[in-house]
Order: C-alpha cells, then structure tokens, then sequence
C-alpha cells in the first residue's frame, strides 16, 4: 500500500519555531476545518464506513489523471461518496496495467486505453485480491509535471462555465506522493460539490505554496468553497505544509 | 536453472543436476537437445554481486585460492546471517564488471574451481556446466522486445521498478527490475533464452518447484515471444524433514562432497550409477522424502551389483528395447523422463548391458 501522508494533528506541532507560529496556527486551523467537514460529512444518508479506493496506475499524465479522479468521484453512488468522504477519500495506489487487470478484476471505473482505473469505494477486504495482484506504486522520484498552467475540462457534460483554480506544490514532492496530495485535493473538492461535470479547471503547480499568499483563502469564511491539502512535510514532520490548495466559483452561481 | 557459485552442492541442486544431466542425454538418444546452461545468469544477480561486496568488505585481503567449500558456504550463512543491505550503488560496478567481462569474485571462482572437481566425479562435468559466455543479448533490447509486445509496465522514470505483466494471465506483477536500477534472476534467463526461439523449437524449463509462479511466468513470455514451452518442477530435498534455502545452512555432512567422500569403496562408476538410481529413481519429481545417506548407500551398493552383471545379449537385444522405451518416452512429453526412464529400464533383473544406458548413467 502506499504510504499516505500522515494526518494532521495540532499536537505535533506544539515544538514549531516561533516565527513560524502564525503560518503553522493557520495551517492547523484549516487542516482541522477538512477534518471537521470530513467527519461531519456530506448528508444525512446511510453511511458505509471503512470504505476505502484502489487506483491502479500503469503511466501518469498529470491532466489525465486529475481529469480521472474527478471523474471517478462525481459519478459515484451517493452512499459511496458518503462513506468514501467520511473516511477522509483513502486511497491507494497500485502499480498495474488497468486492461490486464480488468478481466478477472471487472467493476472498475477508467476509460478504454486509460493509464488508471479506480477499484472502490470498497472495505479492505474487497481490495485485498487486488493488492495481492498488484505491488504498491513506488515512485521516489521527484514529480515532473508539464511547463505552464494547466487547464483539464472536467468530464461528464456540457462546458459549464465554472472554473476552478487550483494550485498545488511540486518541490521536493515525490511521484508517488504528489499522487496521495491531488488525489485528495481533486477527490474531495468534487464529493463536496466544489467542482462539477464541465468545469474548467486550472492548475498552477509551484515549488511552494506560501501560506501567507494564501491567507485569505484559508480563512474559515471561506472555508465552504476551498479545499486544502495540508498534511506533514516529509523534510520537515513537525510542520504542516499547504501541499494544494483548491477554490471553487461553483457555490457562488457566479454563471 | 540457475545456481549461484556461493555455497556448497547440496542434495536438492544434487538433484537437479543428475535430474538434468539424465534427461538431456537419454533425450539426446533420441532427439536433438541443447542444454543451455550460462554461469553469468547465476552471477548477474545481486545475490552473487551483494554477497562479493560484503567479502571485500569485510575480507579484503583473504587469498580464495585454498579456500575450502564449506569455509565459503560459512561465509554465505554469516552474509544471510548479519543481513547486512548493500549500498546498492556499490553494486553497480559488480554488476557491470559480471556482465561486460564475466569477472567472478576470486571466492566464487574458487567454488567454481571445487565443484567442477565434483561434477566431473558425479559425471556431470561435461553439461557444459562451467559455460561462462556473455549473454545472448543485452537487457536493454530485451527489456524493448517485452514493452514491444505490452508485457511490462515500467515505472523507472518515476524512480520505481520495472514489472512484468503478470495480471494479464492472471498472475501476479513480478518486478524485473528493481528501483535501484538492479534486474532480478529472471532478466538474465530471458536474455539468454529470448534469442533462441526459432518456431518448431521445444523449450524446456527445469527449475526448482518452489519457484513455479516465476517460472509459469517465464513460460508465458517465451509463448509470447512463439516458444512452445514446457516446464519440469523438482521438489526440494529436504533435510531432516526441513526445505530450506540453502542460505540458511542446514546442509553439514550432505554436500555433494560429503557424498562423495562416503560411497569411497564404491568405484566411480557405481558411484555415477548408485547417484542416479537414488536422486532420479528413489525420489521421484515432487518427492517430499528427506535425504537418506542410508538408502544413498544401498543405490550404490545395488548399483555395484548391476554393473559386475556379465551381459549375456549378443545381439544387443537390451540395447534395443532400451532406444524403444527411450522413443516412448521422448513421445510422450517431447523428452525422456528421468524418473520414468530409471523405473523402467532399472528393474529388478536389470544388467545394464545396453551401451545406451551406460552411457546415460554412467
């Protein structure tokens, strides 16, 4: 399986710098805002816990992927969605060929002659055939994505007209993990109704994202149409680093 | 299959060896057959290069020459031993040294140079056993041929492995080759066997049973390369009632060597025939009867009686029953059986008289 990120707990940073104290509340602020939501949920519905997803990966292009796990999450089932976003969207990652797999793996979500295709929101136990089939992604190297900004059109309808700006943090971000930071980010925005089939979405990826730049959107005013990604920096465990963070017009009816 | 020059001959590669050398000449009677057989798909491993590094390690200066077997197989328990894990930069040049030039560490060319001794004694010297050549190609163009017809999936520019397709037969995915860059046992084979696929040609894969997963893998590439392939799993022999990697030791007085050394009376001859009766007639394919020196002895005993027998055919009768059951044999599976091959013609009466056999088990 592959090592997710460590959630946040405000504890572990007790020991953090004073300079870095204000960056670091925030941060912990907002974490605990997605923790929050998460454990709230999304309705009132029945709830299948411990529910969890397998992606299986064979290649990454970065807006393929992103546009695939959009994808994936807006056309769940709404019990799923609710167990899935509840269990904070676990996820693993699995080193496969989606066409080989398929045929004795059936009930996956991809695209003929995608790179990935999504098993779940399923218990432990349904993935386990999987994972014994499969190894666990590993990919240490740094992750290379395109020059310039990205735009993915949302897929699933008509251009919609809503744009979702994203940015996310690529430095001393490995392949294997850079996977777990947008999985969540895209994952969670598109339960919550942040993004929508047909929606343009903008990617700015950026060595770093500098929680001061992002003060505002971190704000627990704007909490209902921004989705973060804070977890530990693998450099640095004591403190949370803003690995994505994402802002939705959707909400506003802006179109 | 392939053995690593790191540890004395125990009875399970015994085994496999006789098993080998009894199929490819009795086959070799009736059909064109070729052993391949390559030193460097054992040594391009990192469990041959990793267990170098840790002798230049921590024996620099040690001179192998004179070194005995079991004081180089007591150096591979203490490697398992202390698992020490490589820098697996150091490797590298190991590697790279063992496939460009065939350089074997001075410790392993010493065992090598011992076990030669004791195949030729055995009558397996002359397998081509001690073939060292370069690899028929290189793992670049092979690793190209599998991504050409889709069998891998390669995650090395994202700093991970290189796996085979196994789900695709509903296999497991097997790693190739690491994400320190190092391929496994398996890349060596294919880059021997790859090559040599030419349609009619029947590959036959002789390996240990504990690794059947790879090796119905194994077949399942050359099929898709158009071999026609089959395989021939050899139960381990256990020792005391235990199966064990050889890595673990457990193999003190059942070397190959100490086999030798304890059938002394015995001439080389019934030493050969005795070998053959007990590791290709008393166990079979998937025996999972541990090794007994005590029924050892009695084969070459027996064997010794079967030989002092005055052949009284004139007319090679013998003989030519023996190139039918040989013919039946071959028939069946597209080679002669060892096991079926020693049970049928080793009968209560025989005599060995037919030249054919004696020169398949002697």
């Amino acid at each position: 399986m592959s090592e997710a990120p460590h959630e946040v707990r405000s504890e572990a940073w007790s020991e953090a710098l004073p300079e870095a104290q204000s960056d670091v509340e925030l941060l912990t602020a907002a974490a605990r805002t997605r923790l929050r939501a998460a454990h709230d949920g999304l309705g009132d519905g029945p709830v299948p816990w411990g529910v969890g997803v397998a992606v299986v990966v064979a290649d990454l292009d970065v807006a393929t992927f992103i546009a695939g796990v959009a994808d994936f999450a807006l056309t769940l089932p709404d019990d799923l969605c609710e167990g899935w976003y509840r269990a904070f969207t676990r996820t693993v990652f699995l080193a496969g060929r989606p066409a080989s797999v398929a045929a004795r793996h059936p009930g996956c979500r991809t695209t003929a002659g995608a790179p990935y295709a999504w098993y779940g929101p399923a218990r432990r136990g349904e993935l386990r055939p999987l994972s014994r089939l499969l190894r666990a992604f590993d990919g240490p190297a740094p992750i290379d994505v395109p020059t310039g900004p990205l735009t993915v059109t949302v897929p699933g309808g008509e251009p919609s007209g809503h744009v979702v700006d994203a940015a996310v943090a690529i430095g001393g971000v490995s392949t294997g993990d850079y996977l777990v930071h947008v999985h969540h980010l895209i994952a969670e925005a598109a339960l919550r109704g942040l993004i929508g089939p047909g929606d343009t979405l903008r990617v700015d990826h950026r060595k770093a994202l500098d929680t001061a730049e992002f003060r505002d959107l971190l704000a627990p005013a704007r909490a209902d149409r921004v989705q973060t990604r804070i977890t530990r920096s693998r450099t640095e465990p004591h403190h949370p680093r803003l690995y994505g963070v994402l802002e939705s017009n959707r909400l506003q009816g802006g179109h | 299959m392939t053995i690593t020059p790191t540890k004395p001959l125990t009875p399970t590669h015994v085994k496999g060896l006789l098993w080998t050398d009894i199929l490819v000449k009795a086959s070799a009677a009736v059909t064109g057959v070729r052993l391949v057989w390559n030193n460097r798909m054992a040594t391009l491993t990192t469990q041959s290069t990793a267990f170098w590094h840790y002798l230049d390690l921590t024996e620099p200066d040690t001179d192998w020459s004179g070194e005995s077997e079991t004081g180089i197989g007591e150096r591979y328990l203490r490697y398992h031993t202390e698992r020490r894990e490589p820098d697996p930069r150091a490797l590298d040049s190991y590697l790279a040294r063992a496939d460009q030039d065939g350089w074997i560490h001075p410790a392993s060319r010493r065992m090598l140079e011992l076990w030669r001794a004791e195949l030729d004694l055995l009558g397996v010297g002359d397998l081509g056993l001690a073939e060292d050549r370069p690899l028929a190609t290189a793992t670049r163009p092979v690793i190209g041929a599998l991504a050409e017809r889709g069998l891998i999936i390669d995650h090395r520019r994202f700093g991970g492995p290189l796996y085979l397709d196994g789900p695709r037969w509903g296999m497991p995915l097997r790693q190739l080759i690491s994400s320190e860059g190092h391929p496994n046992y398996l890349v060596p084979i294919l880059r021997e066997l790859v090559p040599l696929i030419r349609p009619g040609r029947m590959f036959l894969l002789i390996h240990d049973d504990e690794l059947t997963a790879d090796y119905l893998l194994l077949k399942r590439v050359l099929t898709e390369f158009g071999a026609a392939v089959t395989r021939l799993g050899l139960s381990r022999v256990p020792l005391n009632g235990t199966v064990r990697s050889s890595r673990y030791g457990g193999w003190k007085g059942t070397t190959l060597s100490d086999l030798s050394a304890t059938s002394g009376s015995a001439d080389r001859t019934a030493y050969r025939l005795g070998m053959r009766l007990y590791f290709a007639g008393v166990l079979h394919r998937r025996s999972a009867q541990s090794f007994r020196m005590d029924l050892l002895r009695r084969s070459v005993g027996r064997a010794a009686r079967l030989l002092e027998r005055t052949p009284d055919d004139p007319a090679d009768l013998a003989g030519q029953q023996v190139m039918t059951a040989l013919s039946r044999l071959q028939a069946r599976s597209g080679y002669v059986d060892p096991y079926r091959l020693t049970a049928s013609v080793m009968g209560e009466r025989a005599a060995l008289p037919a030249p054919a056999l004696r020169a398949v088990y002697t």
